[in-house]
């Protein structure tokens, strides 16, 4: 069986990530292009011929089985519930939902529907995160201890609506928009945490900068750092008992392991190539569990995980007073 | 709140997402009561800044008339801190049809006022007495001085012809938290051992902090009776650029070797050639292009980056070389003009901020404990 599936927002990550990907996926067929600004989904379409344009997922509904939707997270749930209403399948874009609740609602639906429910932290598909528990035991370093990431580069995506930035249309700023990549991989190895600190340099608006601290049972510990105005290590430090895996944000395969006294650069063994491959190994993922209606590798809830917990660190942002002056920019301190 | 200067104004900053318009916006919402602050948007991803506040951001261009007109809707004050690009079709389209066209908008909207950020670049190169805001405005051939020179003149025709009440800010050389020509260029020069002393620091420190360059336009935009008015902004202390950048030595541990005179032939004349083979590589900017203009380019490119390991641009020279102060007395008498932060105070925030954002590569080997946050790339 083939998915037929459409993209539902045709801006910059369905031109830049999905698309390429999707064309390029056996056992699924790229069938339409959908975007309220239809010049958008026509220039997409073009591009990679893709046989059906829409400004809307219910006109196009009879001849898909599922949809990818890569809009700004404030249209995620109402998107959802339109693609579910028509019996379809939902491959959902990062973050989610801009809250808990709605990703709440996005899971009800999908249940309701009996349809597959997917989100798209593709960066769960990196062969090196998948593999880490083995790479742990594998090398004889025992349990994870804690994790120390940074993250930053000044930002330069080249957003089409500017939803990431917009605090008419999103609750956060960098966190919501790029740290939850890496919020949902401490989440995905360490649980849920039991107690949770919170810094940004948010003055009324969106936050560019912030710090996380996160501390799970048994005493381990995650601290999370991230940028979008500076440059800052690309950086997971995975501390074990005894010894440690230190992994860019951005590998998909490569690490380093450190034990005492010696470090060591690595390679885990996968047949994909490069990131593409990894949007192409989430599209196979989706399109087999609609297949063998099994579960995706990142279902709803666990795309659900991680906005509660950026709901709490955006409450303990909104519980802070503004301050009187305009402080250094930047310091989240 | 601080001050409440703009109480129930609606404001709009052109140029909000960079460096000067991000913290004016910031000081108008957080400090000056101001009812909104509307930020004009050219490009999503250089909002990341001035998002952080609680602004609202209006997509727009200095060169889309409708998108000005539409900004403007309901404003009382525009301050226009926008420049060029350069990726936006070069000085003279942004700064001098830009200003013409925010002019224009503004009439035809019925903004009250307008506050325009110059520049002292205006005055040229060649002064060598005692610079005022009444000195002259030569046309020197340069692009961006030029490009200011005729903006102003658009302000001041308008506020001439009583259309619009309009006051030119001209803030000398801006330095702070995201300064990226007087703090982050000269740290890094220093710290990749490129940083030259031109006259062993001899010259006068005309800089400016970015709050204080704001607060002239604050004021700008709320006094009476100024209209057509220009005025230069400094901070206002007998600093020499010895003083002024051994702050960032300090702060990187690193000591300075290089030196130029500017009284040596040789050393002006190498100043002037690094200046020519610029013009070259951006006139011969562009794609696509025939061969010989891409090696002649790529020439003058290669040999540019030779000749700058030794020389600046004549423009660098002047003003690290000039020993006549910067005048800023019109400044204090008529727009009422006291620096909000002192040298000493801003230098501490700014060696703060760099090492918050640039600690990994501009970082201080000593940070002071307990003040200065330890930055996650100095750890490996």
């Amino acid at each position: 069986m083939t998915v037929r599936m459409g993209i539902v927002g045709c801006g910059a990550i369905a031109l830049n990530m999905h698309a390429p990907a999707a064309v390029a996926t056996g056992g699924l067929q790229l069938s339409a292009a959908i975007d309220s600004d239809l010049a958008l989904a026509r220039s997409l379409a073009n591009k990679f011929a893709i046989a059906h344009v829409g400004c809307n997922i219910r006109e196009l509904a009879g001849m898909l089985d599922a949809v990818l939707i890569a809009t700004p997270p404030h249209t995620h749930v109402a998107l959802a519930a339109e693609a579910f209403d028509a019996g379809l399948h939902v491959l959902c874009e990062k973050p989610m939902a801009n809250t808990a609740a709605e990703c709440a609602e996005m899971i009800r639906l999908a249940a309701a529907a009996g349809r597959i429910l997917a989100i798209g932290h593709n960066f769960r598909f990196f062969p090196v995160r998948r593999q880490l528990r083995q790479l742990l035991h594998q090398h004889g370093l025992g349990e994870i201890e804690s994790i120390v990431a940074t993250e930053g580069k000044p930002y330069t995506w080249p957003t089409l609506t500017g939803y990431t930035v917009r605090r008419e249309l999103v609750p956060g700023g960098v966190i919501l928009n790029a740290g939850i990549h890496t919020l949902d991989l401490i989440l995905w190895w360490l649980g849920d945490p039991v107690e949770v600190t919170y810094e940004d340099d948010a003055v009324g608006g969106l936050e560019s900068n912030a710090r996380v601290g996160l501390r799970f049972r048994g005493g381990r510990s995650a601290s999370f750092r991230q940028s979008r105005t500076c440059a800052l290590p690309y950086q997971i430090r995975v501390i074990a008992q005894r010894g440690e895996i230190l992994m860019s944000t951005n590998a998909t395969r490569d690490y380093t392991l450190k034990t005492s006294g010696s470090s060591t650069r690595l390679r885990v063994l996968s047949d994909a190539a490069d990131e593409t491959d990894y949007a192409r190994a989430q599209l196979s993922d989706f399109a087999r569990s609609i297949e063998d209606a099994g579960l995706p590798l990142v279902p709803g809830p666990e795309g659900a995980r991680v906005i509660r917990l950026i709901d709490q660190l955006y409450a303990i942002k909104r519980a802070r007073p503004l301050p009187e002056r305009a402080p250094i920019p930047g310091l989240t301190w | 709140m601080v001050n409440r200067r703009y109480e129930g104004k609606a404001v709009l900053v052109i140029g909000g997402t960079g460096f000067i318009g991000g913290r004016l916006a910031e000081r108008l919402v957080l400090e000056e009561g101001a009812r909104e602050v509307r930020v004009l948007v050219r490009n999503w991803s250089r909002a990341v800044w001035v998002s952080r506040y609680r602004v609202e951001l209006v997509p727009g261009d200095v060169l889309d008339a409708a998108s000005l007109a539409r900004a403007m809707v309901g404003i009382d004050v525009v301050f226009h801190c926008a420049s060029a690009p350069a990726d936006n079709g070069g000085y003279t389209r942004t700064n001098v049809e830009g200003t013409r066209a925010v002019i224009a908008a503004c009439l035809a909207q019925g903004v009250s006022r307008l506050v325009y950020v110059s520049s002292i670049a205006v005055h040229g190169d060649d002064h060598e007495g005692v610079l005022s805001a009444d000195s002259p405005r030569p046309l020197t051939g340069r692009d961006y001085s030029d490009s200011k020179v005729l903006a102003e003149d658009l302000v001041f025709e308008a506020a001439r012809s009583n259309a619009l009440y309009c006051v030119i800010i001209r803030p000398t050389y801006v330095w702070g938290p995201r300064s990226s020509l007087f703090t982050v260029r000269p740290l890094r020069e220093m710290k990749q051992d490129r940083f030259k002393w031109v006259d062993n620091g001899r010259g006068i420190c005309a800089a400016v902090h970015v709050d204080n360059v704001v607060e002239a336009i604050l004021l700008a935009g709320s006094k009476s009776g100024l209209s057509g008015r220009a005025y230069l902004v400094t901070d206002g202390e007998d600093l020499t650029w010895a003083d002024f950048f051994g702050n960032y030595l300090r702060h990187l541990g690193v000591t300075a070797a290089r030196a130029l005179d500017s009284r040596s032939r040789l050393a002006r004349a190498g100043c002037r050639a690094t200046d020519v083979l610029r013009t070259i590589v951006e006139r011969l900017k562009g794609n696509p292009a025939p061969l010989w203009r891409k090696v002649v380019r790529r020439l003058a490119l290669e040999l540019g980056r030779r000749m700058e390991r030794r020389y600046m641009s004549a423009w660098d020279l002047h003003k690290y070389s000039r020993r006549a102060p910067v005048d800023i007395a019109s400044t204090h008498r008529e727009l009422g003009y006291v620096p909000v932060v002192s040298v000493a105070a801003g230098m501490r925030d700014t060696l703060l901020w760099v090492q918050d954002q640039y600690g990994g590569e501009l970082g201080s080997p000593t940070p002071v404990a307990g003040t200065v946050p330890v930055h996650p790339a100095g750890q490996g």
